[in-house]
């Protein structure tokens, strides 16, 4: 065993942040305190001016112009931009990019990878429909090739950023008659393309997504990526570099931060129970460091951590619900304010405590329901049968 | 002992079902929320032409004569229908009044609906704000007939006529009832969402307030007015429970993935028997604490020991039953939201856990000495 992190990765970590402190301006962070409803300007600024420094595709191999680092490098990056509640444009960076590396035709990669690098384009995510959800591959929007093109019907449900992207990245039924994670294949669809319609579904959480409507869209033969019908394995089948993705940890840490500057001047002989629930905080906190770092060697050491990404995810996410009442029970009333009332106690990323609390009810089921990461933990983590 | 509704109580949870269910559709819930369309005085008054404002207010008194246990149905009701409306502080307000005879023509003007009485619910005499800007502000107080400080946090203070409230006069404890005509409201947005606004008296006179205690009395008051606002908040809190239990039920045994309902598989099942617990216990705890306090007004352990349950159990409904419902859940347009989020709010609101902690473990453990306490 030996737990030390390389050293040449706390060098990073060090050279980030200061890089960090220099491009991180107060109207950036004005900017993202705003409305979730729309990427404000800022926000794709910053983006363009990582993406020119060489952040960007930091964790991408050099020959499709990323910077080559390993896996420890890029959960250093993901860290410090999740600490600091920096966004990052996840799904065209993490799942569109690593996709074309691996399937995209040549004409695919040349067109959209250099682009993607220098944040000037981004992609949605069509996965989800109305009755496929945790069954995702029960999906039902079909593409019909007709000559030269594909054509498409049906519709999505949380296409995220629909209303502003430039590109969805769209998983559609291509074999209706084959066994159903054989008939599904992935397309890329420009989102101004005609017979789309996107209206607008608002959360708890404070963002918007969107319900999406395709008819009769029709789109090149060239849309498809890959091989027709392989869409699911694309889907599913994951590179080490998107194994290390942007998870709650960071935030949980800044959220304890937080509270221990809040509680610098002591607390209060009344504050018992308080006292024992930060000290479960901590703890919590300490576990999912460990194992996150478990994680992340797993992948530097070129295996595959399919229970422990599982394990880690049920855990984080949980913790971080938990984490939140628990906060506001110890703060009481004033963190119950949004932002923008006075009184209201709003952390130094300008996040209230009512709105992460509110936010948090997303993380149970996004990205694979907390139930079924349990499943996955029973059959890869234990051998149980399926 | 049954636990069960009597003939009366029966009556009063269909009346106010169905009447809550009329005129507050969820979308209406909905642009409340939004701040669009929101309550009024004038459905308030329609509440009290129901009965339900004076409904614990002796008869001699012109009230309902009805129990505390009657009153709760009523107040169940409006958390399982997640109306935000004064019906809690109005329950409580009667209370203090009725237990003095200084306000009488108070007492007739709340049962009547002619005027709305909240309480200064946040200005806990066990639990006093500690973090941001209103830990620091002035505490309410009356001198030579002006009155000055803040009342932090006052629920539906935008169309109430009148707030009863712990204050100083002249340096001593007392409870009053306090016009809010001359005062400064601050609507706030809070994670419940009910309509919310901080009170600034920035010395505004005195005219029309009542003490209605001063000196040692005045503290009973406070406490009293502080375990009733607890127990009836957890009787409320039982109601947006249940209604958290049907709708998850209801919506896995709809809801079909894998080629059938969720409610098939047995995660998901265990899901739905664990809400189950949570709520049945909330909410039986609740009804039996106010019924103690109903036989005996000084017994309120079980207020205290109810609260510190439902504080933990409305949290760990907002994530069960977001778990089962998946994105759907998390709608504006859809109506757990509003159930959800108000728990969490709840589980903070009239009583902490760090509150209740005190209280229960000095009860339980009175050689442990009283822990200090930072009154107000
Ligand atoms: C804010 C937000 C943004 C999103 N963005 C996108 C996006 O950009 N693109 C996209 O494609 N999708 C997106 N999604 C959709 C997201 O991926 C789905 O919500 C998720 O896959 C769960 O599907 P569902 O909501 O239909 O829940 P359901 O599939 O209905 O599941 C609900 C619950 O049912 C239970 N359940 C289901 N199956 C089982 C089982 N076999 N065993 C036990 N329990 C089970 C679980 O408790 C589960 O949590 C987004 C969702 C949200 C809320």
């Amino acid at each position: 065993m030996d737990f030390k992190y390389p050293p040449e990765v706390e060098a990073f970590r060090e050279e980030f942040r200061t890089y960090l402190d220099r491009i991180v301006t107060p109207e950036l962070k004005a900017a993202m305190a705003r409305s979730h409803d729309q990427t404000p300007p800022e926000v794709h600024a910053f983006w363009r001016q990582m993406g020119a420094d060489g952040y960007l595709g930091f964790g991408w191999p050099k020959e499709y112009g990323g910077g080559g680092k390993s896996v420890l490098f890029l959960h250093a990056f993901n860290h410090e931009m999740g600490y600091r509640n920096l966004p990052v444009p996840v799904v065209t960076l993490n799942t569109v990019g690593p996709a074309l590396m691996r399937v995209g035709t040549e004409e695919q990669k040349q067109e959209f990878l250099p682009r993607i690098l220098r944040a000037e384009i981004e992609f949605a995510i069509g996965y989800t429909e109305p009755e496929a959800g945790t069954d995702l591959a029960s999906l039902k929007t079909s593409a019909v090739r007709d000559g030269d093109e594909w054509v498409i019907n049906g519709r999505k449900v949380f296409t995220t950023g629909a209303h502003q992207a430039d590109y969805l990245w769209m998983a559609v039924r291509t074999d209706p008659d084959a066994p159903k994670h054989r008939g599904i294949s992935l397309l890329i669809v420009p989102l101004d393309s005609e017979g789309i319609e996107v209206q607008p579904f608002h959360t708890m959480a404070g963002h918007r997504t969107n319900l999406t409507f395709y008819d009769n869209v029709r789109v090149p033969a060239s849309a498809l990526v890959g091989e027709e019908n392989r869409g699911w394995y694309y889907m599913t089948t994951q590179l080490d570099f998107e194994r290390v993705a942007i998870s709650p940890i960071p935030q949980m840490e800044r959220i304890v931060n937080s509270i221990k500057e809040l509680f610098k001047d002591g607390l209060g002989p009344d504050e018992t129970w308080t006292r024992s629930a930060l000290a479960s905080m901590i703890a919590d906190l300490n576990v999912l460091q460990v194992l996150d770092m478990k994680t992340a060697a797993i992948v530097a050491n070129g295996d595959v951590p399919l229970a422990e990404a599982s394990m880690l995810k049920v855990l984080s996410n949980e913790f971080k619900l938990r984490h939140l009442a628990d906060v506001v029970q110890m703060l009481g009333e004033p963190s119950l304010l949004a932002t923008g009332s006075s009184g209201g106690l709003i952390d130094e990323w300008g996040q209230s405590y009512e709105g992460q609390l509110r936010g948090s009810s997303v993380n149970l089921f996004g990205g694979g329901s907390n139930d079924i990461q349990r499943d996955l933990m029973a059959i890869h983590g234990l051998g149980l049968p399926r | 002992m049954r636990f069960q509704d009597s003939d009366t109580q029966k009556l009063l949870r269909e009346t106010t079902r169905a009447f809550l269910a009329d005129k507050f559709p969820h979308a209406r819930l909905y642009a409340i929320e939004k701040g669009e369309n929101p309550l009024t005085a004038d459905e308030v008054r329609g509440f009290a032409e129901l009965g339900w404002l004076g409904l614990t207010v002796p008869e001699n008194k012109g009230g309902a004569g009805a129990t505390l246990l009657d009153a709760a149905v009523v107040i169940d009701e409006f958390g399982y229908a997640a109306v935000p409306a004064p019906i809690v502080v109005t329950i409580v307000a009667s209370q203090l009044l009725a237990s003095v005879e200084a306000a009488p023509e108070h007492l007739s003007q709340l049962t009547e609906g002619t005027a709305i009485y909240t309480v200064s619910a946040a200005t806990r005499r066990r639990g006093p704000i500690r973090y941001g800007t209103l830990a620091g502000a002035a505490a309410l107080s009356m001198n030579n007939g002006t009155l000055t400080g803040t009342l932090p946090l006052v629920p539906f203070a935008g169309i109430a006529t009148f707030v009863l409230a712990p204050l100083t006069v002249d340096g001593e404890p007392a409870f009053g009832l306090i016009p809010l005509v001359g005062a400064r409201i601050e609507p706030v947005r809070v994670l419940d969402r009910a309509s919310t606004a901080h009170v600034h008296f920035d010395g505004a006179s005195a005219n029309g307030a009542i003490l209605l205690a001063t000196g040692p009395a005045a503290v009973e008051m406070h406490e009293l007015c502080d375990a009733l606002m607890t127990g009836f908040s957890v009787v409320e809190t039982g109601g947006l429970m249940r209604r958290v239990l049907e709708m998850s039920t209801t919506y896995i045994s709809n809801r079909v993935q894998f080629g059938q309902p969720v409610a098939k598989f047995q995660a998901a099942r265990h899901r739905a028997a664990e809400l189950l617990m949570q709520s049945e216990s909330a909410r039986w705890a609740a009804y039996h604490a106010i019924w103690r306090l109903e036989e005996d007004p000084s017994d309120r352990r079980e207020i205290w020991l109810a609260k510190h349950w439902s504080n933990r159990a409305g949290p760990r409904m907002f994530e069960l039953a977001h778990l089962l419902h998946g994105g759907v859940g998390v709608g504006l347009d859809y109506p757990l939201h509003l159930y959800t989020q108000w728990l969490e709010s709840a589980a903070v609101q009239a009583g902490t856990q760090n509150e209740m902690t005190n209280r229960i473990v000095e009860e339980a453990v009175p050689s442990a000495g009283k822990l200090a306490t930072a009154a107000r």
